[in-house]
């Protein structure tokens, strides 16, 4: 951040809000110190470098949060590398229109959970073709653990706790699993999860609710 | 009811930590296949994009169902006029063989009639009109 040339500060200017949430959201003090001052304008292909280099920044910070997130909610690692790539074409296309009324993060979530549902409608309208899935199975899914558990009895009851979670998960419609994920998996709050899929914050605490009585059904049957 | 309050308490601290657990799973594997190479697929065409789109599939499907129940449909309704139309044909051809039959009987009987009529002429002249019919007959010789 403390190579970005003067004149992007004044690029990042153009568009004051947007600025506020990067400096939220990237905590650094140049990109701090260079959003309040304004330098000369320059042409429009300077700004267009400028914006590019700018979204080459958001989409190495978020890059891993939004494969994260795609491949919690699809379980298959090549669809969410493909959408991850998706979503960010889709973001730099757009980049320049993003008012920063919401976080980038909030505005990339969106834009990721709309590819989700296209995928999904793909999936289910295209009955006929036999679409190549790598979805990995959620018993597979759950050997995945850190390896900072202590001693094995815990690492096989954190195991079995993973996997009774990637059952109930695997039960949940899909708007009740993405609130999930958004909530338990990226711990966004309620409000940030309302914006991302355009929903209201009851609407998102429902869907949680039913969610969440789910899965305590699923590890409370192994009581 | 402090036993239940425990009860809560243990199941709620379970709850965390299986939310907990699940949270680090996938953030383990997560950046497990995120650390790993892979190839993308490239980008299809603008036209196979177009011909492989669930709308264009569904055009299709609908076109495939419209084609395989019209097609058999209008073959079936020709068939039926053509039907129709030959036994038509047959009908007239019939009413025109008995129309023919009709009218070779009739001229039949017309001369029978006349057969009949010359056969009832009587030959004989009665007594009372001899001497007529004998000068007719000299006449005509």
């Amino acid at each position: 951040m403390a190579d970005y040339p003067r004149e992007f500060t004044w690029v990042n200017s153009m568009n004051p809000q947007r600025d506020v949430n990067l400096a939220r959201e990237m905590p650094s003090t140049e990109m701090m110190a260079t959003t309040t001052t304004v330098l000369e304008p320059m042409g429009n292909d300077a700004v267009a470098t400028q914006n590019t280099i700018d979204f080459a920044q958001v989409a190495g910070l978020y890059r891993p949060q939004i494969f994260r997130f795609l491949l919690a909610s699809l379980r298959d690692p090549d669809a969410a590398e493909t959408l991850t790539q998706d979503c960010l074409l889709k973001a730099h296309r757009n980049w320049a229109s993003f008012r920063g009324e919401s976080s980038v993060m909030t505005w990339l979530l969106r834009i990721a959970i709309n590819l989700q549902k296209d995928h999904w409608r793909n999936r289910r309208l295209q009955f006929w073709k036999t679409t190549s899935s790598n979805a990995v199975d959620t018993e597979d899914a759950s050997q995945w653990l850190p390896s900072t558990e202590s001693s094995p009895e815990v690492q096989v009851v954190a195991r079995d706790q993973v996997r009774l979670v990637w059952k109930a998960v695997k039960g949940l419609s899909e708007r009740q699993r993405t609130v999930f994920m958004l909530r338990h998996v990226e711990e966004m709050e309620i409000h940030e999860i309302a914006d991302s899929m355009g929903l209201s914050e009851g609407t998102v605490k429902a869907h949680l609710s039913r969610a969440m009585v789910r899965v305590r059904a699923e590890l409370g049957g192994r009581r | 009811m402090s036993i239940e309050n425990n009860k809560q308490g243990i199941e709620d601290i379970e709850e965390e930590n299986a939310l907990r657990h699940f949270r680090q799973s996938v953030r383990s594997w997560s950046e497990n296949e995120f650390a790993q190479p892979r190839v993308v697929a490239a980008r299809r065409s603008a036209f196979s994009r177009t011909v492989m789109s669930p709308v264009a599939g569904w055009a299709l499907a609908c076109a495939v169902l419209a084609g395989g129940v019209g097609v058999p449909l209008q073959i079936h309704h020709r068939h039926q006029l053509a039907l129709q139309q030959q036994a038509l044909i047959e009908q007239q051809r019939k009413a025109a063989e008995e129309a023919a039959k009709l009218s070779a009987a009739s001229a039949m009987n017309d001369d029978e009639l006349l057969n009949h009529l010359d056969s009832d002429i009587a030959q004989t002249t009665p007594d009372a009109m001899q001497p007529l019919a004998s000068l007719m007959n000299e006449k005509s010789q």
